[in-house]
């Protein structure tokens, strides 16, 4: 669960990745956002683009942050406290974002795969391993308050906010860590929400 | 017959001198040059079936891949000057009509200014917990609301969080600073990016010319080890300029 910790133990001496190495994702926002654009002749079907990129836009509320921090700081406080070296009560107090994180990816994970059904080889199932780990949940700033997510991922993302907001049990890990299928289309409508991603933003 | 824009890059003296491959779409044609005056947009066609009901190029995998792939290639051999995914044209002539005639003088000078250059995304984010650890440390003021407020409500959790929040932000701040005078001495050009999570430090891209690849990397060994546990870097290139080339044409 503490992926963040361990990724750091091991420093690849080129930090630099090539981008073939590197997956969809790394390149993903330039491909779609960024270079030469002829307007009226942009035909990206809709259906597509929120396939990709849905878990790109899930937002989470700010408020949802500021509590992950202040119980972080409770930890570090009752592990000074105690003043036994319980790092185990530090790697906790992330835990739960790791859920969030997890949960998230998950969502996007399954929304994508979605996406992949028509026609496609399967891709190697490491590479898509090292994407999942490296991708990470966008939390848009002030987008409003707990809750407040994008419309079409509301029913998948709602069980982890239904986390984020209850108690901090750890039982609810093994749920999102392998969260039931939802249904074959979780996403319906709402296309538009494509195009008020991060370069609408700026 | 429809064409799908690829990228534009400077004429080659001999057009099968390049090695194009294959483009998006299923199957997937051969991606072939269409000439202008000095200019060459790389482009092939679609399906027309595919296309279909979804009335575009659908963002599947395999097409972005495809267009990534087609750039890439191209990026080894010439200057490209990259196109957004999902540009479909209903015939050449309105490629010449929309873009390489109205905007040749600008394409040219883009590709002069490209030249020789590729792209590096870069972005570091704090580890959370080493970053939390840091605030405590140097503020223990703001652990000491925390205390109290375990026996507080909700809206005094969210105050000190608050408060937490904002001292990772005044460190945020400082550090993509320092990020940005270590790595951009070394760039052509720096693009920043939205920030788009609480512990990202820094989001953009530099463009950096292919011959100081091997300085950049070093200065960025540098930084990392500087970083220590505190902030994960990760830095993906060579691309395509994608984050340098503004051209956007309009209905017009």
């Amino acid at each position: 669960m503490i992926e963040q910790g361990s990724s750091l133990v091991r420093r690849d001496p080129q930090i630099r990745r090539a981008p073939n190495s590197a997956g969809l994702y790394d390149v993903l926002d330039l491909i779609l956002d960024k270079g030469l654009v002829i307007d009226a002749f942009v035909r990206v079907s809709l259906v597509g683009i929120e396939l990709l990129t849905v878990d790109l836009r899930v937002v989470i509320a700010s408020v949802d942050t500021y509590l992950r921090y202040a119980e972080g700081a409770e930890r570090l406080q009752l592990y000074e406290r105690s003043g036994s070296k319980r790092l185990g009560d530090i790697a906790k107090s992330t835990s739960k974002s790791g859920v969030i994180k997890k949960g998230i990816e998950k969502a996007g994970e399954v929304l994508e795969g979605n996406g992949r059904h028509r026609g496609q080889e399967e891709p190697e199932h490491e590479e898509q391993e090292e994407q999942e780990r490296e991708r990470e949940p966008v939390r848009g700033h002030h987008e409003g308050v707990a809750g407040t997510i994008t419309k079409g991922v509301r029913n998948v993302v709602g069980k982890i906010v239904d986390t984020v907001a209850g108690g901090d049990d750890d039982e609810h890990e093994q749920e999102h860590r392998h969260p039931k299928h939802p249904e074959r289309h979780p996403v319906r409508g709402n296309g538009n929400a494509g195009r008020t991603k991060a370069g609408a933003r700026r | 017959m429809n064409v799908y824009l690829y990228g534009v890059i400077k004429r080659p003296d001999e057009p099968r001198s390049l090695e194009l491959g294959c483009g998006v779409s299923d199957p997937a044609a051969p991606v072939r040059l269409l000439g202008y005056r000095d200019l060459a947009a790389a482009v092939s066609q679609v399906n027309e079936q595919e296309i279909g009901e979804a009335g575009g190029v659908r963002a599947l995998r395999r097409d972005v891949n495809s267009h990534t792939q087609v750039l890439n290639r191209l990026m080894d051999q010439t200057t490209v000057l990259p196109a957004r995914f999902g540009i479909l044209l209903p015939d050449e002539q309105t490629l010449v009509d929309k873009l390489l005639e109205p905007t040749y003088e600008r394409l040219l000078e883009d590709l002069e200014r490209l030249r020789g250059t590729v792209e590096l995304t870069f972005r570091a984010d704090y580890v959370e917990e080493r970053i939390l650890e840091e605030v405590a440390t140097e503020q223990p003021q703001l652990i000491g609301a925390g205390r109290r407020s375990i026996q507080n409500t909700y809206h005094a959790r969210i105050e000190t969080g608050r408060r937490i929040a904002s001292a990772i932000r005044l460190k945020k701040e400082q550090d993509a600073q320092r990020l940005l005078e270590r790595l951009g001495r070394i760039a052509h050009d720096v693009a920043v990016a939205d920030s788009r999570s609480e512990l990202s430090v820094f989001r953009g891209s530099f463009l950096i010319r292919r011959e100081d690849l091997e300085r950049f990397d070093r200065e960025l060994e540098r930084v990392n080890a500087e970083a220590g546990s505190r902030m994960k870097l990760a830095c993906v290139g060579p691309l395509p300029p994608f984050s340098f080339v503004h051209l956007q044409v309009g209905t017009g």
